[in-house]
């Protein structure tokens, strides 16, 4: 066969020298891709290859690729609102440094292993430097293996599952706890990997996905100490933060809500069908633990920081083994419709979940059950534009709402007094241009809920400059009265200063 | 009546060949062309110089499949450091309705497409458009064969097609090597006529029995900035039909 070549690319070497006679110009010549003993015909201006050996491709390699980021910002309150001492006071100052390293090899075009660690420094102090604080927190971040068969991709290890259409949104796309204490990031660099076995395929137009995640990871929160705790001073009970040392507060936080977690192998279960076409199409079920405490508290003890007569009471109940507080993880089905399509310059994303049970809390912080539709849609950019957007709106519907009962951050307190079905709607926009060839980037991103008129924004500019480096500072603000889902937060307003380099 | 009918067969047969001799070359030069490589991966390096006279550096692997008919491509990026890991897929579509292009991006775990409005403009901020990828712009069956030109001392088929409702270009002319069936050079011109790019190769190698493009150059005209592709490496795929789906796009 090479012999064959090799006479044909002799024969028709001469035959373009003789085309070529009369032109001044020598003709492009052919290289060959690898190295080779070049020979030239006699008679002939064409240098060919020969057909050897040393055309044969190359046995496949494994192939490494090393990757990594770092970011760090630094953030002050544009207001010191609480004095030094005070119950959740406020923190006025804020560091974060997180970086990424991880490594991924392709060892065969079947087999591929991805290896990342992960690592966040923190600090944060009070008013005066009161309560310094800090932490390191190490963890590993996706640490999978992948193997690629021609009807079904399998993954096995530390990972993403994404579900349903909208990518930050989708109430689907539960599998994967969030980290809570993030505020200044991307949203989707709060989802954490979890250990999970996932399978993906397709059948003819569908594809499908089915995933089980063993073990319990739950969201990642403060509860109390933090601008982003559950705990701000709005909340009914107030906590003193003031008598636990700074030092163990980081560490205490984790499981101060817990009693109980869900036992090893009890885990989450999904599967998610869709059929690709102009408009994609799908349905998806999850069945799984919820990733926030369901806490139940004694009332007494919700005052025992705070008076000492309760706090005796509740020291003799404890005592003779009452329980006084109890907080596990409830289990919840999610099924979901999803669907996207191209609609002019942009996609339209659309999911709808209903979910017979979930968990929400009245304005006392009791826990209730309710099952709840919820329902988000987003139109975000789909096409290379100096104007950057997306626009998102999300509802939720919570039936058969007690007459007495009000449901914490999602409606107002003018809700109770008549049975009644919960509205929370919320909208979300993102808006920025690009100038300067991409290097230079303006943005604002906007997050509204009518019923009780919250707010937050977060203005930003954005250099990159340098190829991999970004140099940002931007702006939050919060606004709305305490029991709105912005206002809860409105004391934490800030300014902020960063970088992100993305290394290799 | 019967010396009139064959006539007129063998005229509608001549003319029948030369249509698809047209659209053959097309085909064959598309397989060549600058990020269409049917049957092969390779490592390819973009160097894309603004206007201001800044270059950028972007390194990827791309491979095309014929499947169904339809020319399926990939490309996946490995540097710079902003866009490794993100994989786009380019689905040649049915006359007229341009081609389905998905983007993986790593960052969001997701597949997302490109709106149709958006293929005629670059690709992953190259001179090189997501039409570049899948196409020369044109329809091969739409094809027109004009007289013969010699392009670096070459001897060129020259070809002219217009671009459908989907493409980013009013009018393409193709000089197309007989030798090799590499394009040696394209021009663009825009839905007004205006010239926009200008594609050259500027380099030929040979890679077993096939001769493409080692090296070449898209000039946008309008924008003056330049992207340069070099292929670093070149190999027969291995890839199957399903590396070609949305589903292998994060594979990495």
């Amino acid at each position: 066969m090479f012999k064959v070549s090799w006479l044909l690319l002799l024969c028709a070497a001469p035959a373009f020298a003789q085309d070529d006679a009369g032109v001044d110009e020598p003709a492009m010549q052919v290289e060959a891709f690898e190295s080779f003993e070049e020979v030239v015909d006699a008679g002939s201006s064409l240098t060919v290859a020969p057909v050897l050996e040393a055309f044969e491709s190359k046995p496949w390699q494994p192939t490494v690729r090393v990757y990594g980021w770092t970011s760090a910002y630094v953030a002050l309150d544009t207001r010191f609102d609480s004095p030094r001492g005070v119950a959740l006071a406020e923190n006025v100052a804020e560091a974060r440094l997180k970086a990424v390293l991880g490594v991924d090899v392709k060892l065969t075009e079947w087999v591929r292993v991805v290896l990342e660690g992960r690592a966040q420094v923190r600090g944060a102090t009070q008013r005066d430097f009161d309560r310094l604080k800090g932490f390191f927190e190490p963890m590993l971040g996706d640490a999978y293996v992948d193997l690629y068969t021609s009807k079904v991709d399998l993954r096995v290890g530390n990972q993403r599952i994404p579900l349903g259409a909208n990518a930050a949104l989708a109430p689907a796309d539960a599998l994967n706890p969030r980290d809570l204490r993030e505020s200044a990031g991307e949203p989707e660099d709060a989802l954490l990997p979890v250990f999970a076995v996932r399978a993906q395929g397709e059948l003819g137009q569908l594809s499908w996905l089915a995933a089980y995640v063993p073990f319990f990871t739950p969201h990642r929160l403060f509860v109390f100490g933090q601008d982003e705790g559950i705990a701000q001073p709005a909340f009914g009970r107030s906590l003193d933060n003031t008598r636990i040392d700074p030092s163990v507060e980081d560490y205490l936080q984790d499981r101060v809500l817990e009693t109980q977690r869900p036992a090893p192998f009890a885990g989450d279960l999904a599967l998610r069908v869709l059929r690709k076409g102009r408009v994609n199409v799908g349905a998806s079920w999850v069945w799984m633990n919820e990733k926030l405490a369901r806490v139940t508290m004694d009332r007494e003890l919700a005052q025992a920081f705070t008076s000492q007569a309760a706090a005796l009471s509740v020291l003799n109940r404890a005592q003779s083994g009452e329980t006084l507080y109890r907080g596990f993880y409830g289990r919840q089905h999610l099924f979901s419709a999803e669907g996207s399509a191209l609609i002019g310059p942009g996609q339209l994303d659309v999911d709808v979940t209903y979910s017979p049970r979930q968990t929400f809390y009245d304005a006392d912080f009791n826990p209730v059950d309710k099952q709840s539709i919820t329902w988000v849609a987003s139109f975000s950019q789909a096409s290379d534009s100096p104007v950057l957007y997306s626009l998102s709106y999300l509802g939720m519907a919570i039936p058969d709402i007690g007459a007495r009962e009000q449901l914490m951050l999602l409606e107002p307190a003018t809700a109770a007094g008549a049975p009644h079905t919960a509205f929370f709607h919320l909208f979300i926009g993102f808006i920025g241009v690009s100038l300067w060839d991409k290097r230079f980037e303006l943005s604002v991103r906007a997050a509204f809920e009518p019923v009780q008129r919250s707010f937050s924004i977060s203005p930003r500019v954005t250099w990159q400059g340098v190829e991999g480096l970004k140099i940002f500072a931007s702006a939050e603000f919060f606004e709305g009265n305490p029991w709105s889902p912005f206002g809860y937060f409105s004391r934490n307003d800030r300014v902020l200063v960063g970088a992100r380099y993305d290394f290799f | 009546m019967m010396r009139v009918t064959l006539m007129g067969a063998l005229l509608a047969a001549s003319v029948a060949l030369a249509d698809e001799s047209a659209a053959d070359i097309s085909r064959k030069a598309r397989e060549r062309g600058a990020l269409n490589l049917v049957g092969l991966t390779a490592e390819l390096k973009l160097v894309t110089t603004g206007a201001d006279g800044k270059a950028r550096e972007q390194v990827l692997s791309s491979s095309s499949r014929d499947i169904g008919g339809k020319s399926h491509a990939l490309a996946r990026f490995s540097q710079p450091a902003g866009v490794s890991g993100v994989a786009v897929l380019t689905i040649a579509g049915e006359q007229g309705q341009g081609d389905d292009v998905a983007l993986y991006l790593p960052k969001l775990k997701r597949v997302r497409k490109v709106a149709k409005s958006d293929r005629g403009k670059a690709f992953m901020d190259t001179d090189f458009s997501y039409a570049d990828i899948g196409s020369n712009g044109t329809r091969d069956e739409d094809t027109k064969r004009l007289a013969d030109e010699k392009v670096e001392g070459r001897d060129c088929f020259v070809l002219s097609g217009k671009g459908d409702e989907s493409s980013p270009y009013g009018e393409v002319k193709m000089f197309v090597d007989k030798q090799t069936y590499v394009p040696m050079k394209v021009e663009y011109a825009d839905k007004a006529g205006k010239p926009l790019k200008r594609y050259r190769t500027l380099k030929l190698k040979q890679f077993k029995e096939r001769v493409l493009a080692a090296e070449s150059l898209m000039e946008n005209l309008q924008s003056n900035s330049k992207t340069q592709m070099t292929v670093l490496k070149l190999e027969d795929s291995t890839l199957g039909d399903d590396a070609f789906t949305e589903r292998a796009l994060e594979r990495g």
